[in-house]
């Protein structure tokens, strides 16, 4: 969040506390997938060539049960938890 | 269209061309994987030929299900005229777990067909819609882990490669394609078809998805089959791990396929195991037949080279690209009955005797090289190996059914699965009308009644049995010879679905359960209670958005079936007498004693009357065992017909 130049692209989701990517405001310039430590072979960060935008994970803010990798997940390897 | 990605890619070694097909003239009718190979092998395997001219086709097919969250769903189906088969090399199929076929399909395709020959070793890399096919001089020679990681570091990290070792590029009718660790398709010997054509690899990235037709309806089945598929269909306990192996070994639990939400109890991964008999430490998965390596102890195979021997001997087979299930039920233990019987006793030198890790070492090098005259002869599977060394045919026959391929589920050869009398007479109609072993997909049930009825009362497994199959004599043990062409049928069309869709074959069909009240699997959704059996059709028309009625998809799997058939017919003049060649075999008396509490062997009169059932329900020629016109122009098959017709073979 610290290295993205536009204001309104990178926004912290009230709801799930993930930070996510507004796909109308960002600009393509890769700073957060090259900023990102976790994101050493795109898991987090990733391009999309066709609209030259960046998306990463927003926690399934539009669901209503939370994220969907938590749910389906059949040994609970994955959980998610309230970031507060 | 959903589910598909509506093309097919076809690459010719021999012109360096690629064409791209669609996948929407086979959709529906014949589903994806095996279904769609069975429709090309009609168009296109004729006149009959060597698995190992040019001509030959070797089919990767994915279906709707492959890449979707379906579960289990994760499958590749490998289909073309396999050097197996004996002692007439026919069409068959065999089939994959691992990413690939998913990765498959997020590049754009449902599937791959290869055909002619590269003159140089290549290896073909798909990414997104583009083909390429490389020069593969560096990789050939390299066993299937080595040239997995090559082709990352050249290509992708994120690349899936099915591959061939030193086994397939030498033709051994025993070599398998090779994916990840240990997932390959072993029976048929498709990995030295691969190998006739000079191709090494087939590597796929792929960035895309898979349009599903109604995402909300899946999600929901996916989440409550979750709950209910917390065991195998066919294994009925829960997963667990050997906390020394965990310890020593890195040893956890892995499934096979992409999207399985299901544990099976033998899989596993192990990190670091240390060479007993090279150096260095080997990890990779251990599933199915690979753990008996190790051998079993009070069993048949109660060899004991100790548990790291017979990992590394495990993991060595899947380098260098050998068929682990012919190896261990059927390679070994004829190779020790015939030293047994002092027919041979050594290889070259090396004394006969799986307790030694060095057998295994030179044995698996010997098969994978072609190593003098025994590695030569045992590199064509064991029934040619005995009619090359002309030694051991009898000891032979009792491993190896007809066809070419070792016991599997069978009561004979198979000396390791608890199947007893009178389960196995479904399993001997079933191998007298397949092409090849018929337990890669259709265990369901053979492995499912014997091992479900360790854990439930068998009065439990009458009355669903009852609702599956129509009549609990399907199962009933006062009732061995009644009834049971009906269940023989009904799991030849789960596994022609099995193989199409695709689904696991030890995921599906889903019958017995543990965690439901009468132990019939149900799950309840937003529509109503949904029955175990329907489970496959569910998942096909949420994905597809295809409204097939479950009896239509039935009746494509019938189709496929009797097209499987048709060919057999054309190519091999297959009929009713080549399918009671496997009557001397279920002849020999059974392994395991069952609840007669003796062993049993199988009645030739009363068998052939079930016979004669099976042909008449399957709306076949009882006399010749071939389908009539009738049946196949009902099937939508008036083509086929039309060709058998001509051939006057109907």
């Amino acid at each position: 969040m610290q290295v993205c130049p536009v204001e309104e692209a990178m926004v912290v989701d009230e709801k799930t506390g993930a930070r996510t990517i507004v796909e109308d405001e960002c600009i393509g310039c890769g700073n957060c997938f090259r900023a990102c430590p976790f994101n050493t072979e795109s898991f987090i960060i990733s391009h999309r060539p066709q609209k030259n935008v960046y998306v990463k994970c927003d926690l399934c803010y539009r669901r209503d049960r939370g994220p969907a990798c938590a749910e389906i997940c059949p040994h609970d390897a994955l959980i998610y938890i309230s970031h507060r | 269209m959903y589910g598909w990605m509506g093309k097919v890619l076809r690459v010719n070694l021999s012109s360096d061309k690629t064409e791209v097909e669609d996948t929407s003239r086979y959709a529906e009718k014949f589903i994806g994987g095996r279904g769609i190979a069975t429709a090309i092998a009609w168009d296109e395997l004729h006149p009959v030929m060597d698995p190992f001219t040019p001509e030959n086709r070797l089919m990767f097919m994915t279906g709707p299900l492959t890449g979707t969250l379906a579960p289990a769903s994760g499958r590749t189906a490998v289909c073309g005229i396999a050097p197996q088969a004996y002692p007439t090399p026919w069409f068959t199929r065999s089939n994959m777990g691992g990413q690939w076929g998913s990765e498959l399909k997020y590049a754009g395709f449902d599937g791959v067909i290869v055909q002619g020959k590269a003159e140089n070793p290549v290896y073909i890399y798909i990414h997104d819609g583009k083909v390429e096919v490389n020069d593969a001089k560096d990789l050939w020679g390299l066993d299937t882990y080595s040239t997995q990681r090559i082709i990352w570091n050249k290509h992708d990290r994120d690349a899936k490669v099915a591959c061939i070792g030193p086994a397939g590029e030498r033709l051994a009718r025993i070599a398998v394609i090779l994916t990840e660790t240990e997932s390959a398709a072993g029976q048929g010997g498709f990995g030295a078809v691969m190998g006739s054509k000079n191709l090494k690899a087939i590597a796929v990235r792929g960035t895309g998805g898979v349009k599903i037709a109604r995402p909300d309806e899946l999600m929901e089945l996916c989440l409550k089959m979750k709950g209910e598929m917390l065991t195998a269909e066919h294994i009925p306990i829960k997963p667990s791990l050997n906390s020394e192996h965990v310890t020593l070994y890195g040893q956890r639990l892995q499934n096979c396929s992409h999207a399985c939400f299901v544990q099976c109890p033998l899989n596993h991964y192990y990190k670091s195991v240390p060479g007993v008999v090279s150096p260095g430490i080997l990890s990779g998965q251990s599933h199915c037949i690979a753990p008996v390596f190790a051998g079993a102890p009070k069993t048949f195979y109660d060899w004991n080279p100790g548990f790291k021997a017979g990992f590394e001997a495990a993991v060595l087979s899947n380098k260098y690209g050998i068929n682990q299930w012919e190896l261990i039920i059927g390679t070994v233990p004829w190779l020790r009955a015939m030293k047994q019987r002092g027919v041979l006793t050594n290889l070259d030198g090396m004394e006969i005797d799986p307790d030694n890790p060095d057998f295994w070492f030179t044995l698996i090098k010997k098969i994978a090289y072609r190593d003098g005259r025994l590695g030569n002869a045992l590199a064509e599977g064991g029934l040619r190996a005995a009619d090359i060394l002309k030694i051991g045919k009898k000891e032979a026959s009792e491993f190896w059914a007809p066809y070419g391929y070792t016991g599997h589920w069978d009561g004979r050869g198979d000396r390791i699965n608890p199947i007893f009398f009178p389960v196995w007479i479904v399993a001997a109609i079933q191998w007298a009308t397949d092409t090849r072993d018929p337990f890669s997909s259709s265990h369901g049930y053979v492995a499912g009644v014997s091992l479900w009825s360790n854990v439930l009362k068998w009065d439990n497994i009458y009355r669903i049995a009852d609702k599956v199959y129509g009549s609990d004599k399907a199962v009933n043990l006062e009732t061995p010879y009644e009834y049971k062409a009906q269940p023989a049928i009904w799991h030849q069309h789960r596994s022609v679905l099995k193989d199409s869709l695709p689904l696991c074959d030890w995921a599906f069909p889903r019958i017995y359960s543990l965690s439901s009240d009468d132990h019939y699997v149900k799950i309840t959704t937003s529509k109503g209670t949904i029955y175990g059996p329907s489970f496959e059709h569910r998942l096909f028309t949420a994905v597809t958005g295809v409204d097939l009625t479950q009896s239509d998809l039935d009746r494509a799997a019938e189709r496929i079936f009797n097209l499987e058939r048709a060919i057999q017919v054309r190519s091999h003049r297959r009929s009713r007498k080549e399918d009671e060649s496997v009557i001397p075999y279920f002849e020999m008396t059974e392994h395991f004693v069952g609840p007669t509490g003796k062993r049993e062997n199988l009645d030739r009169g009363k068998f052939m009357k079930l016979m004669d059932e099976y042909y008449t329900l399957r709306g076949w020629n009882k006399a010749t065992g071939r389908p009539t016109k009738e049946k196949l122009v009902e099937l939508g098959l008036g083509y086929v017909s039309g060709e058998l017709e001509k051939l006057d073979l109907i």
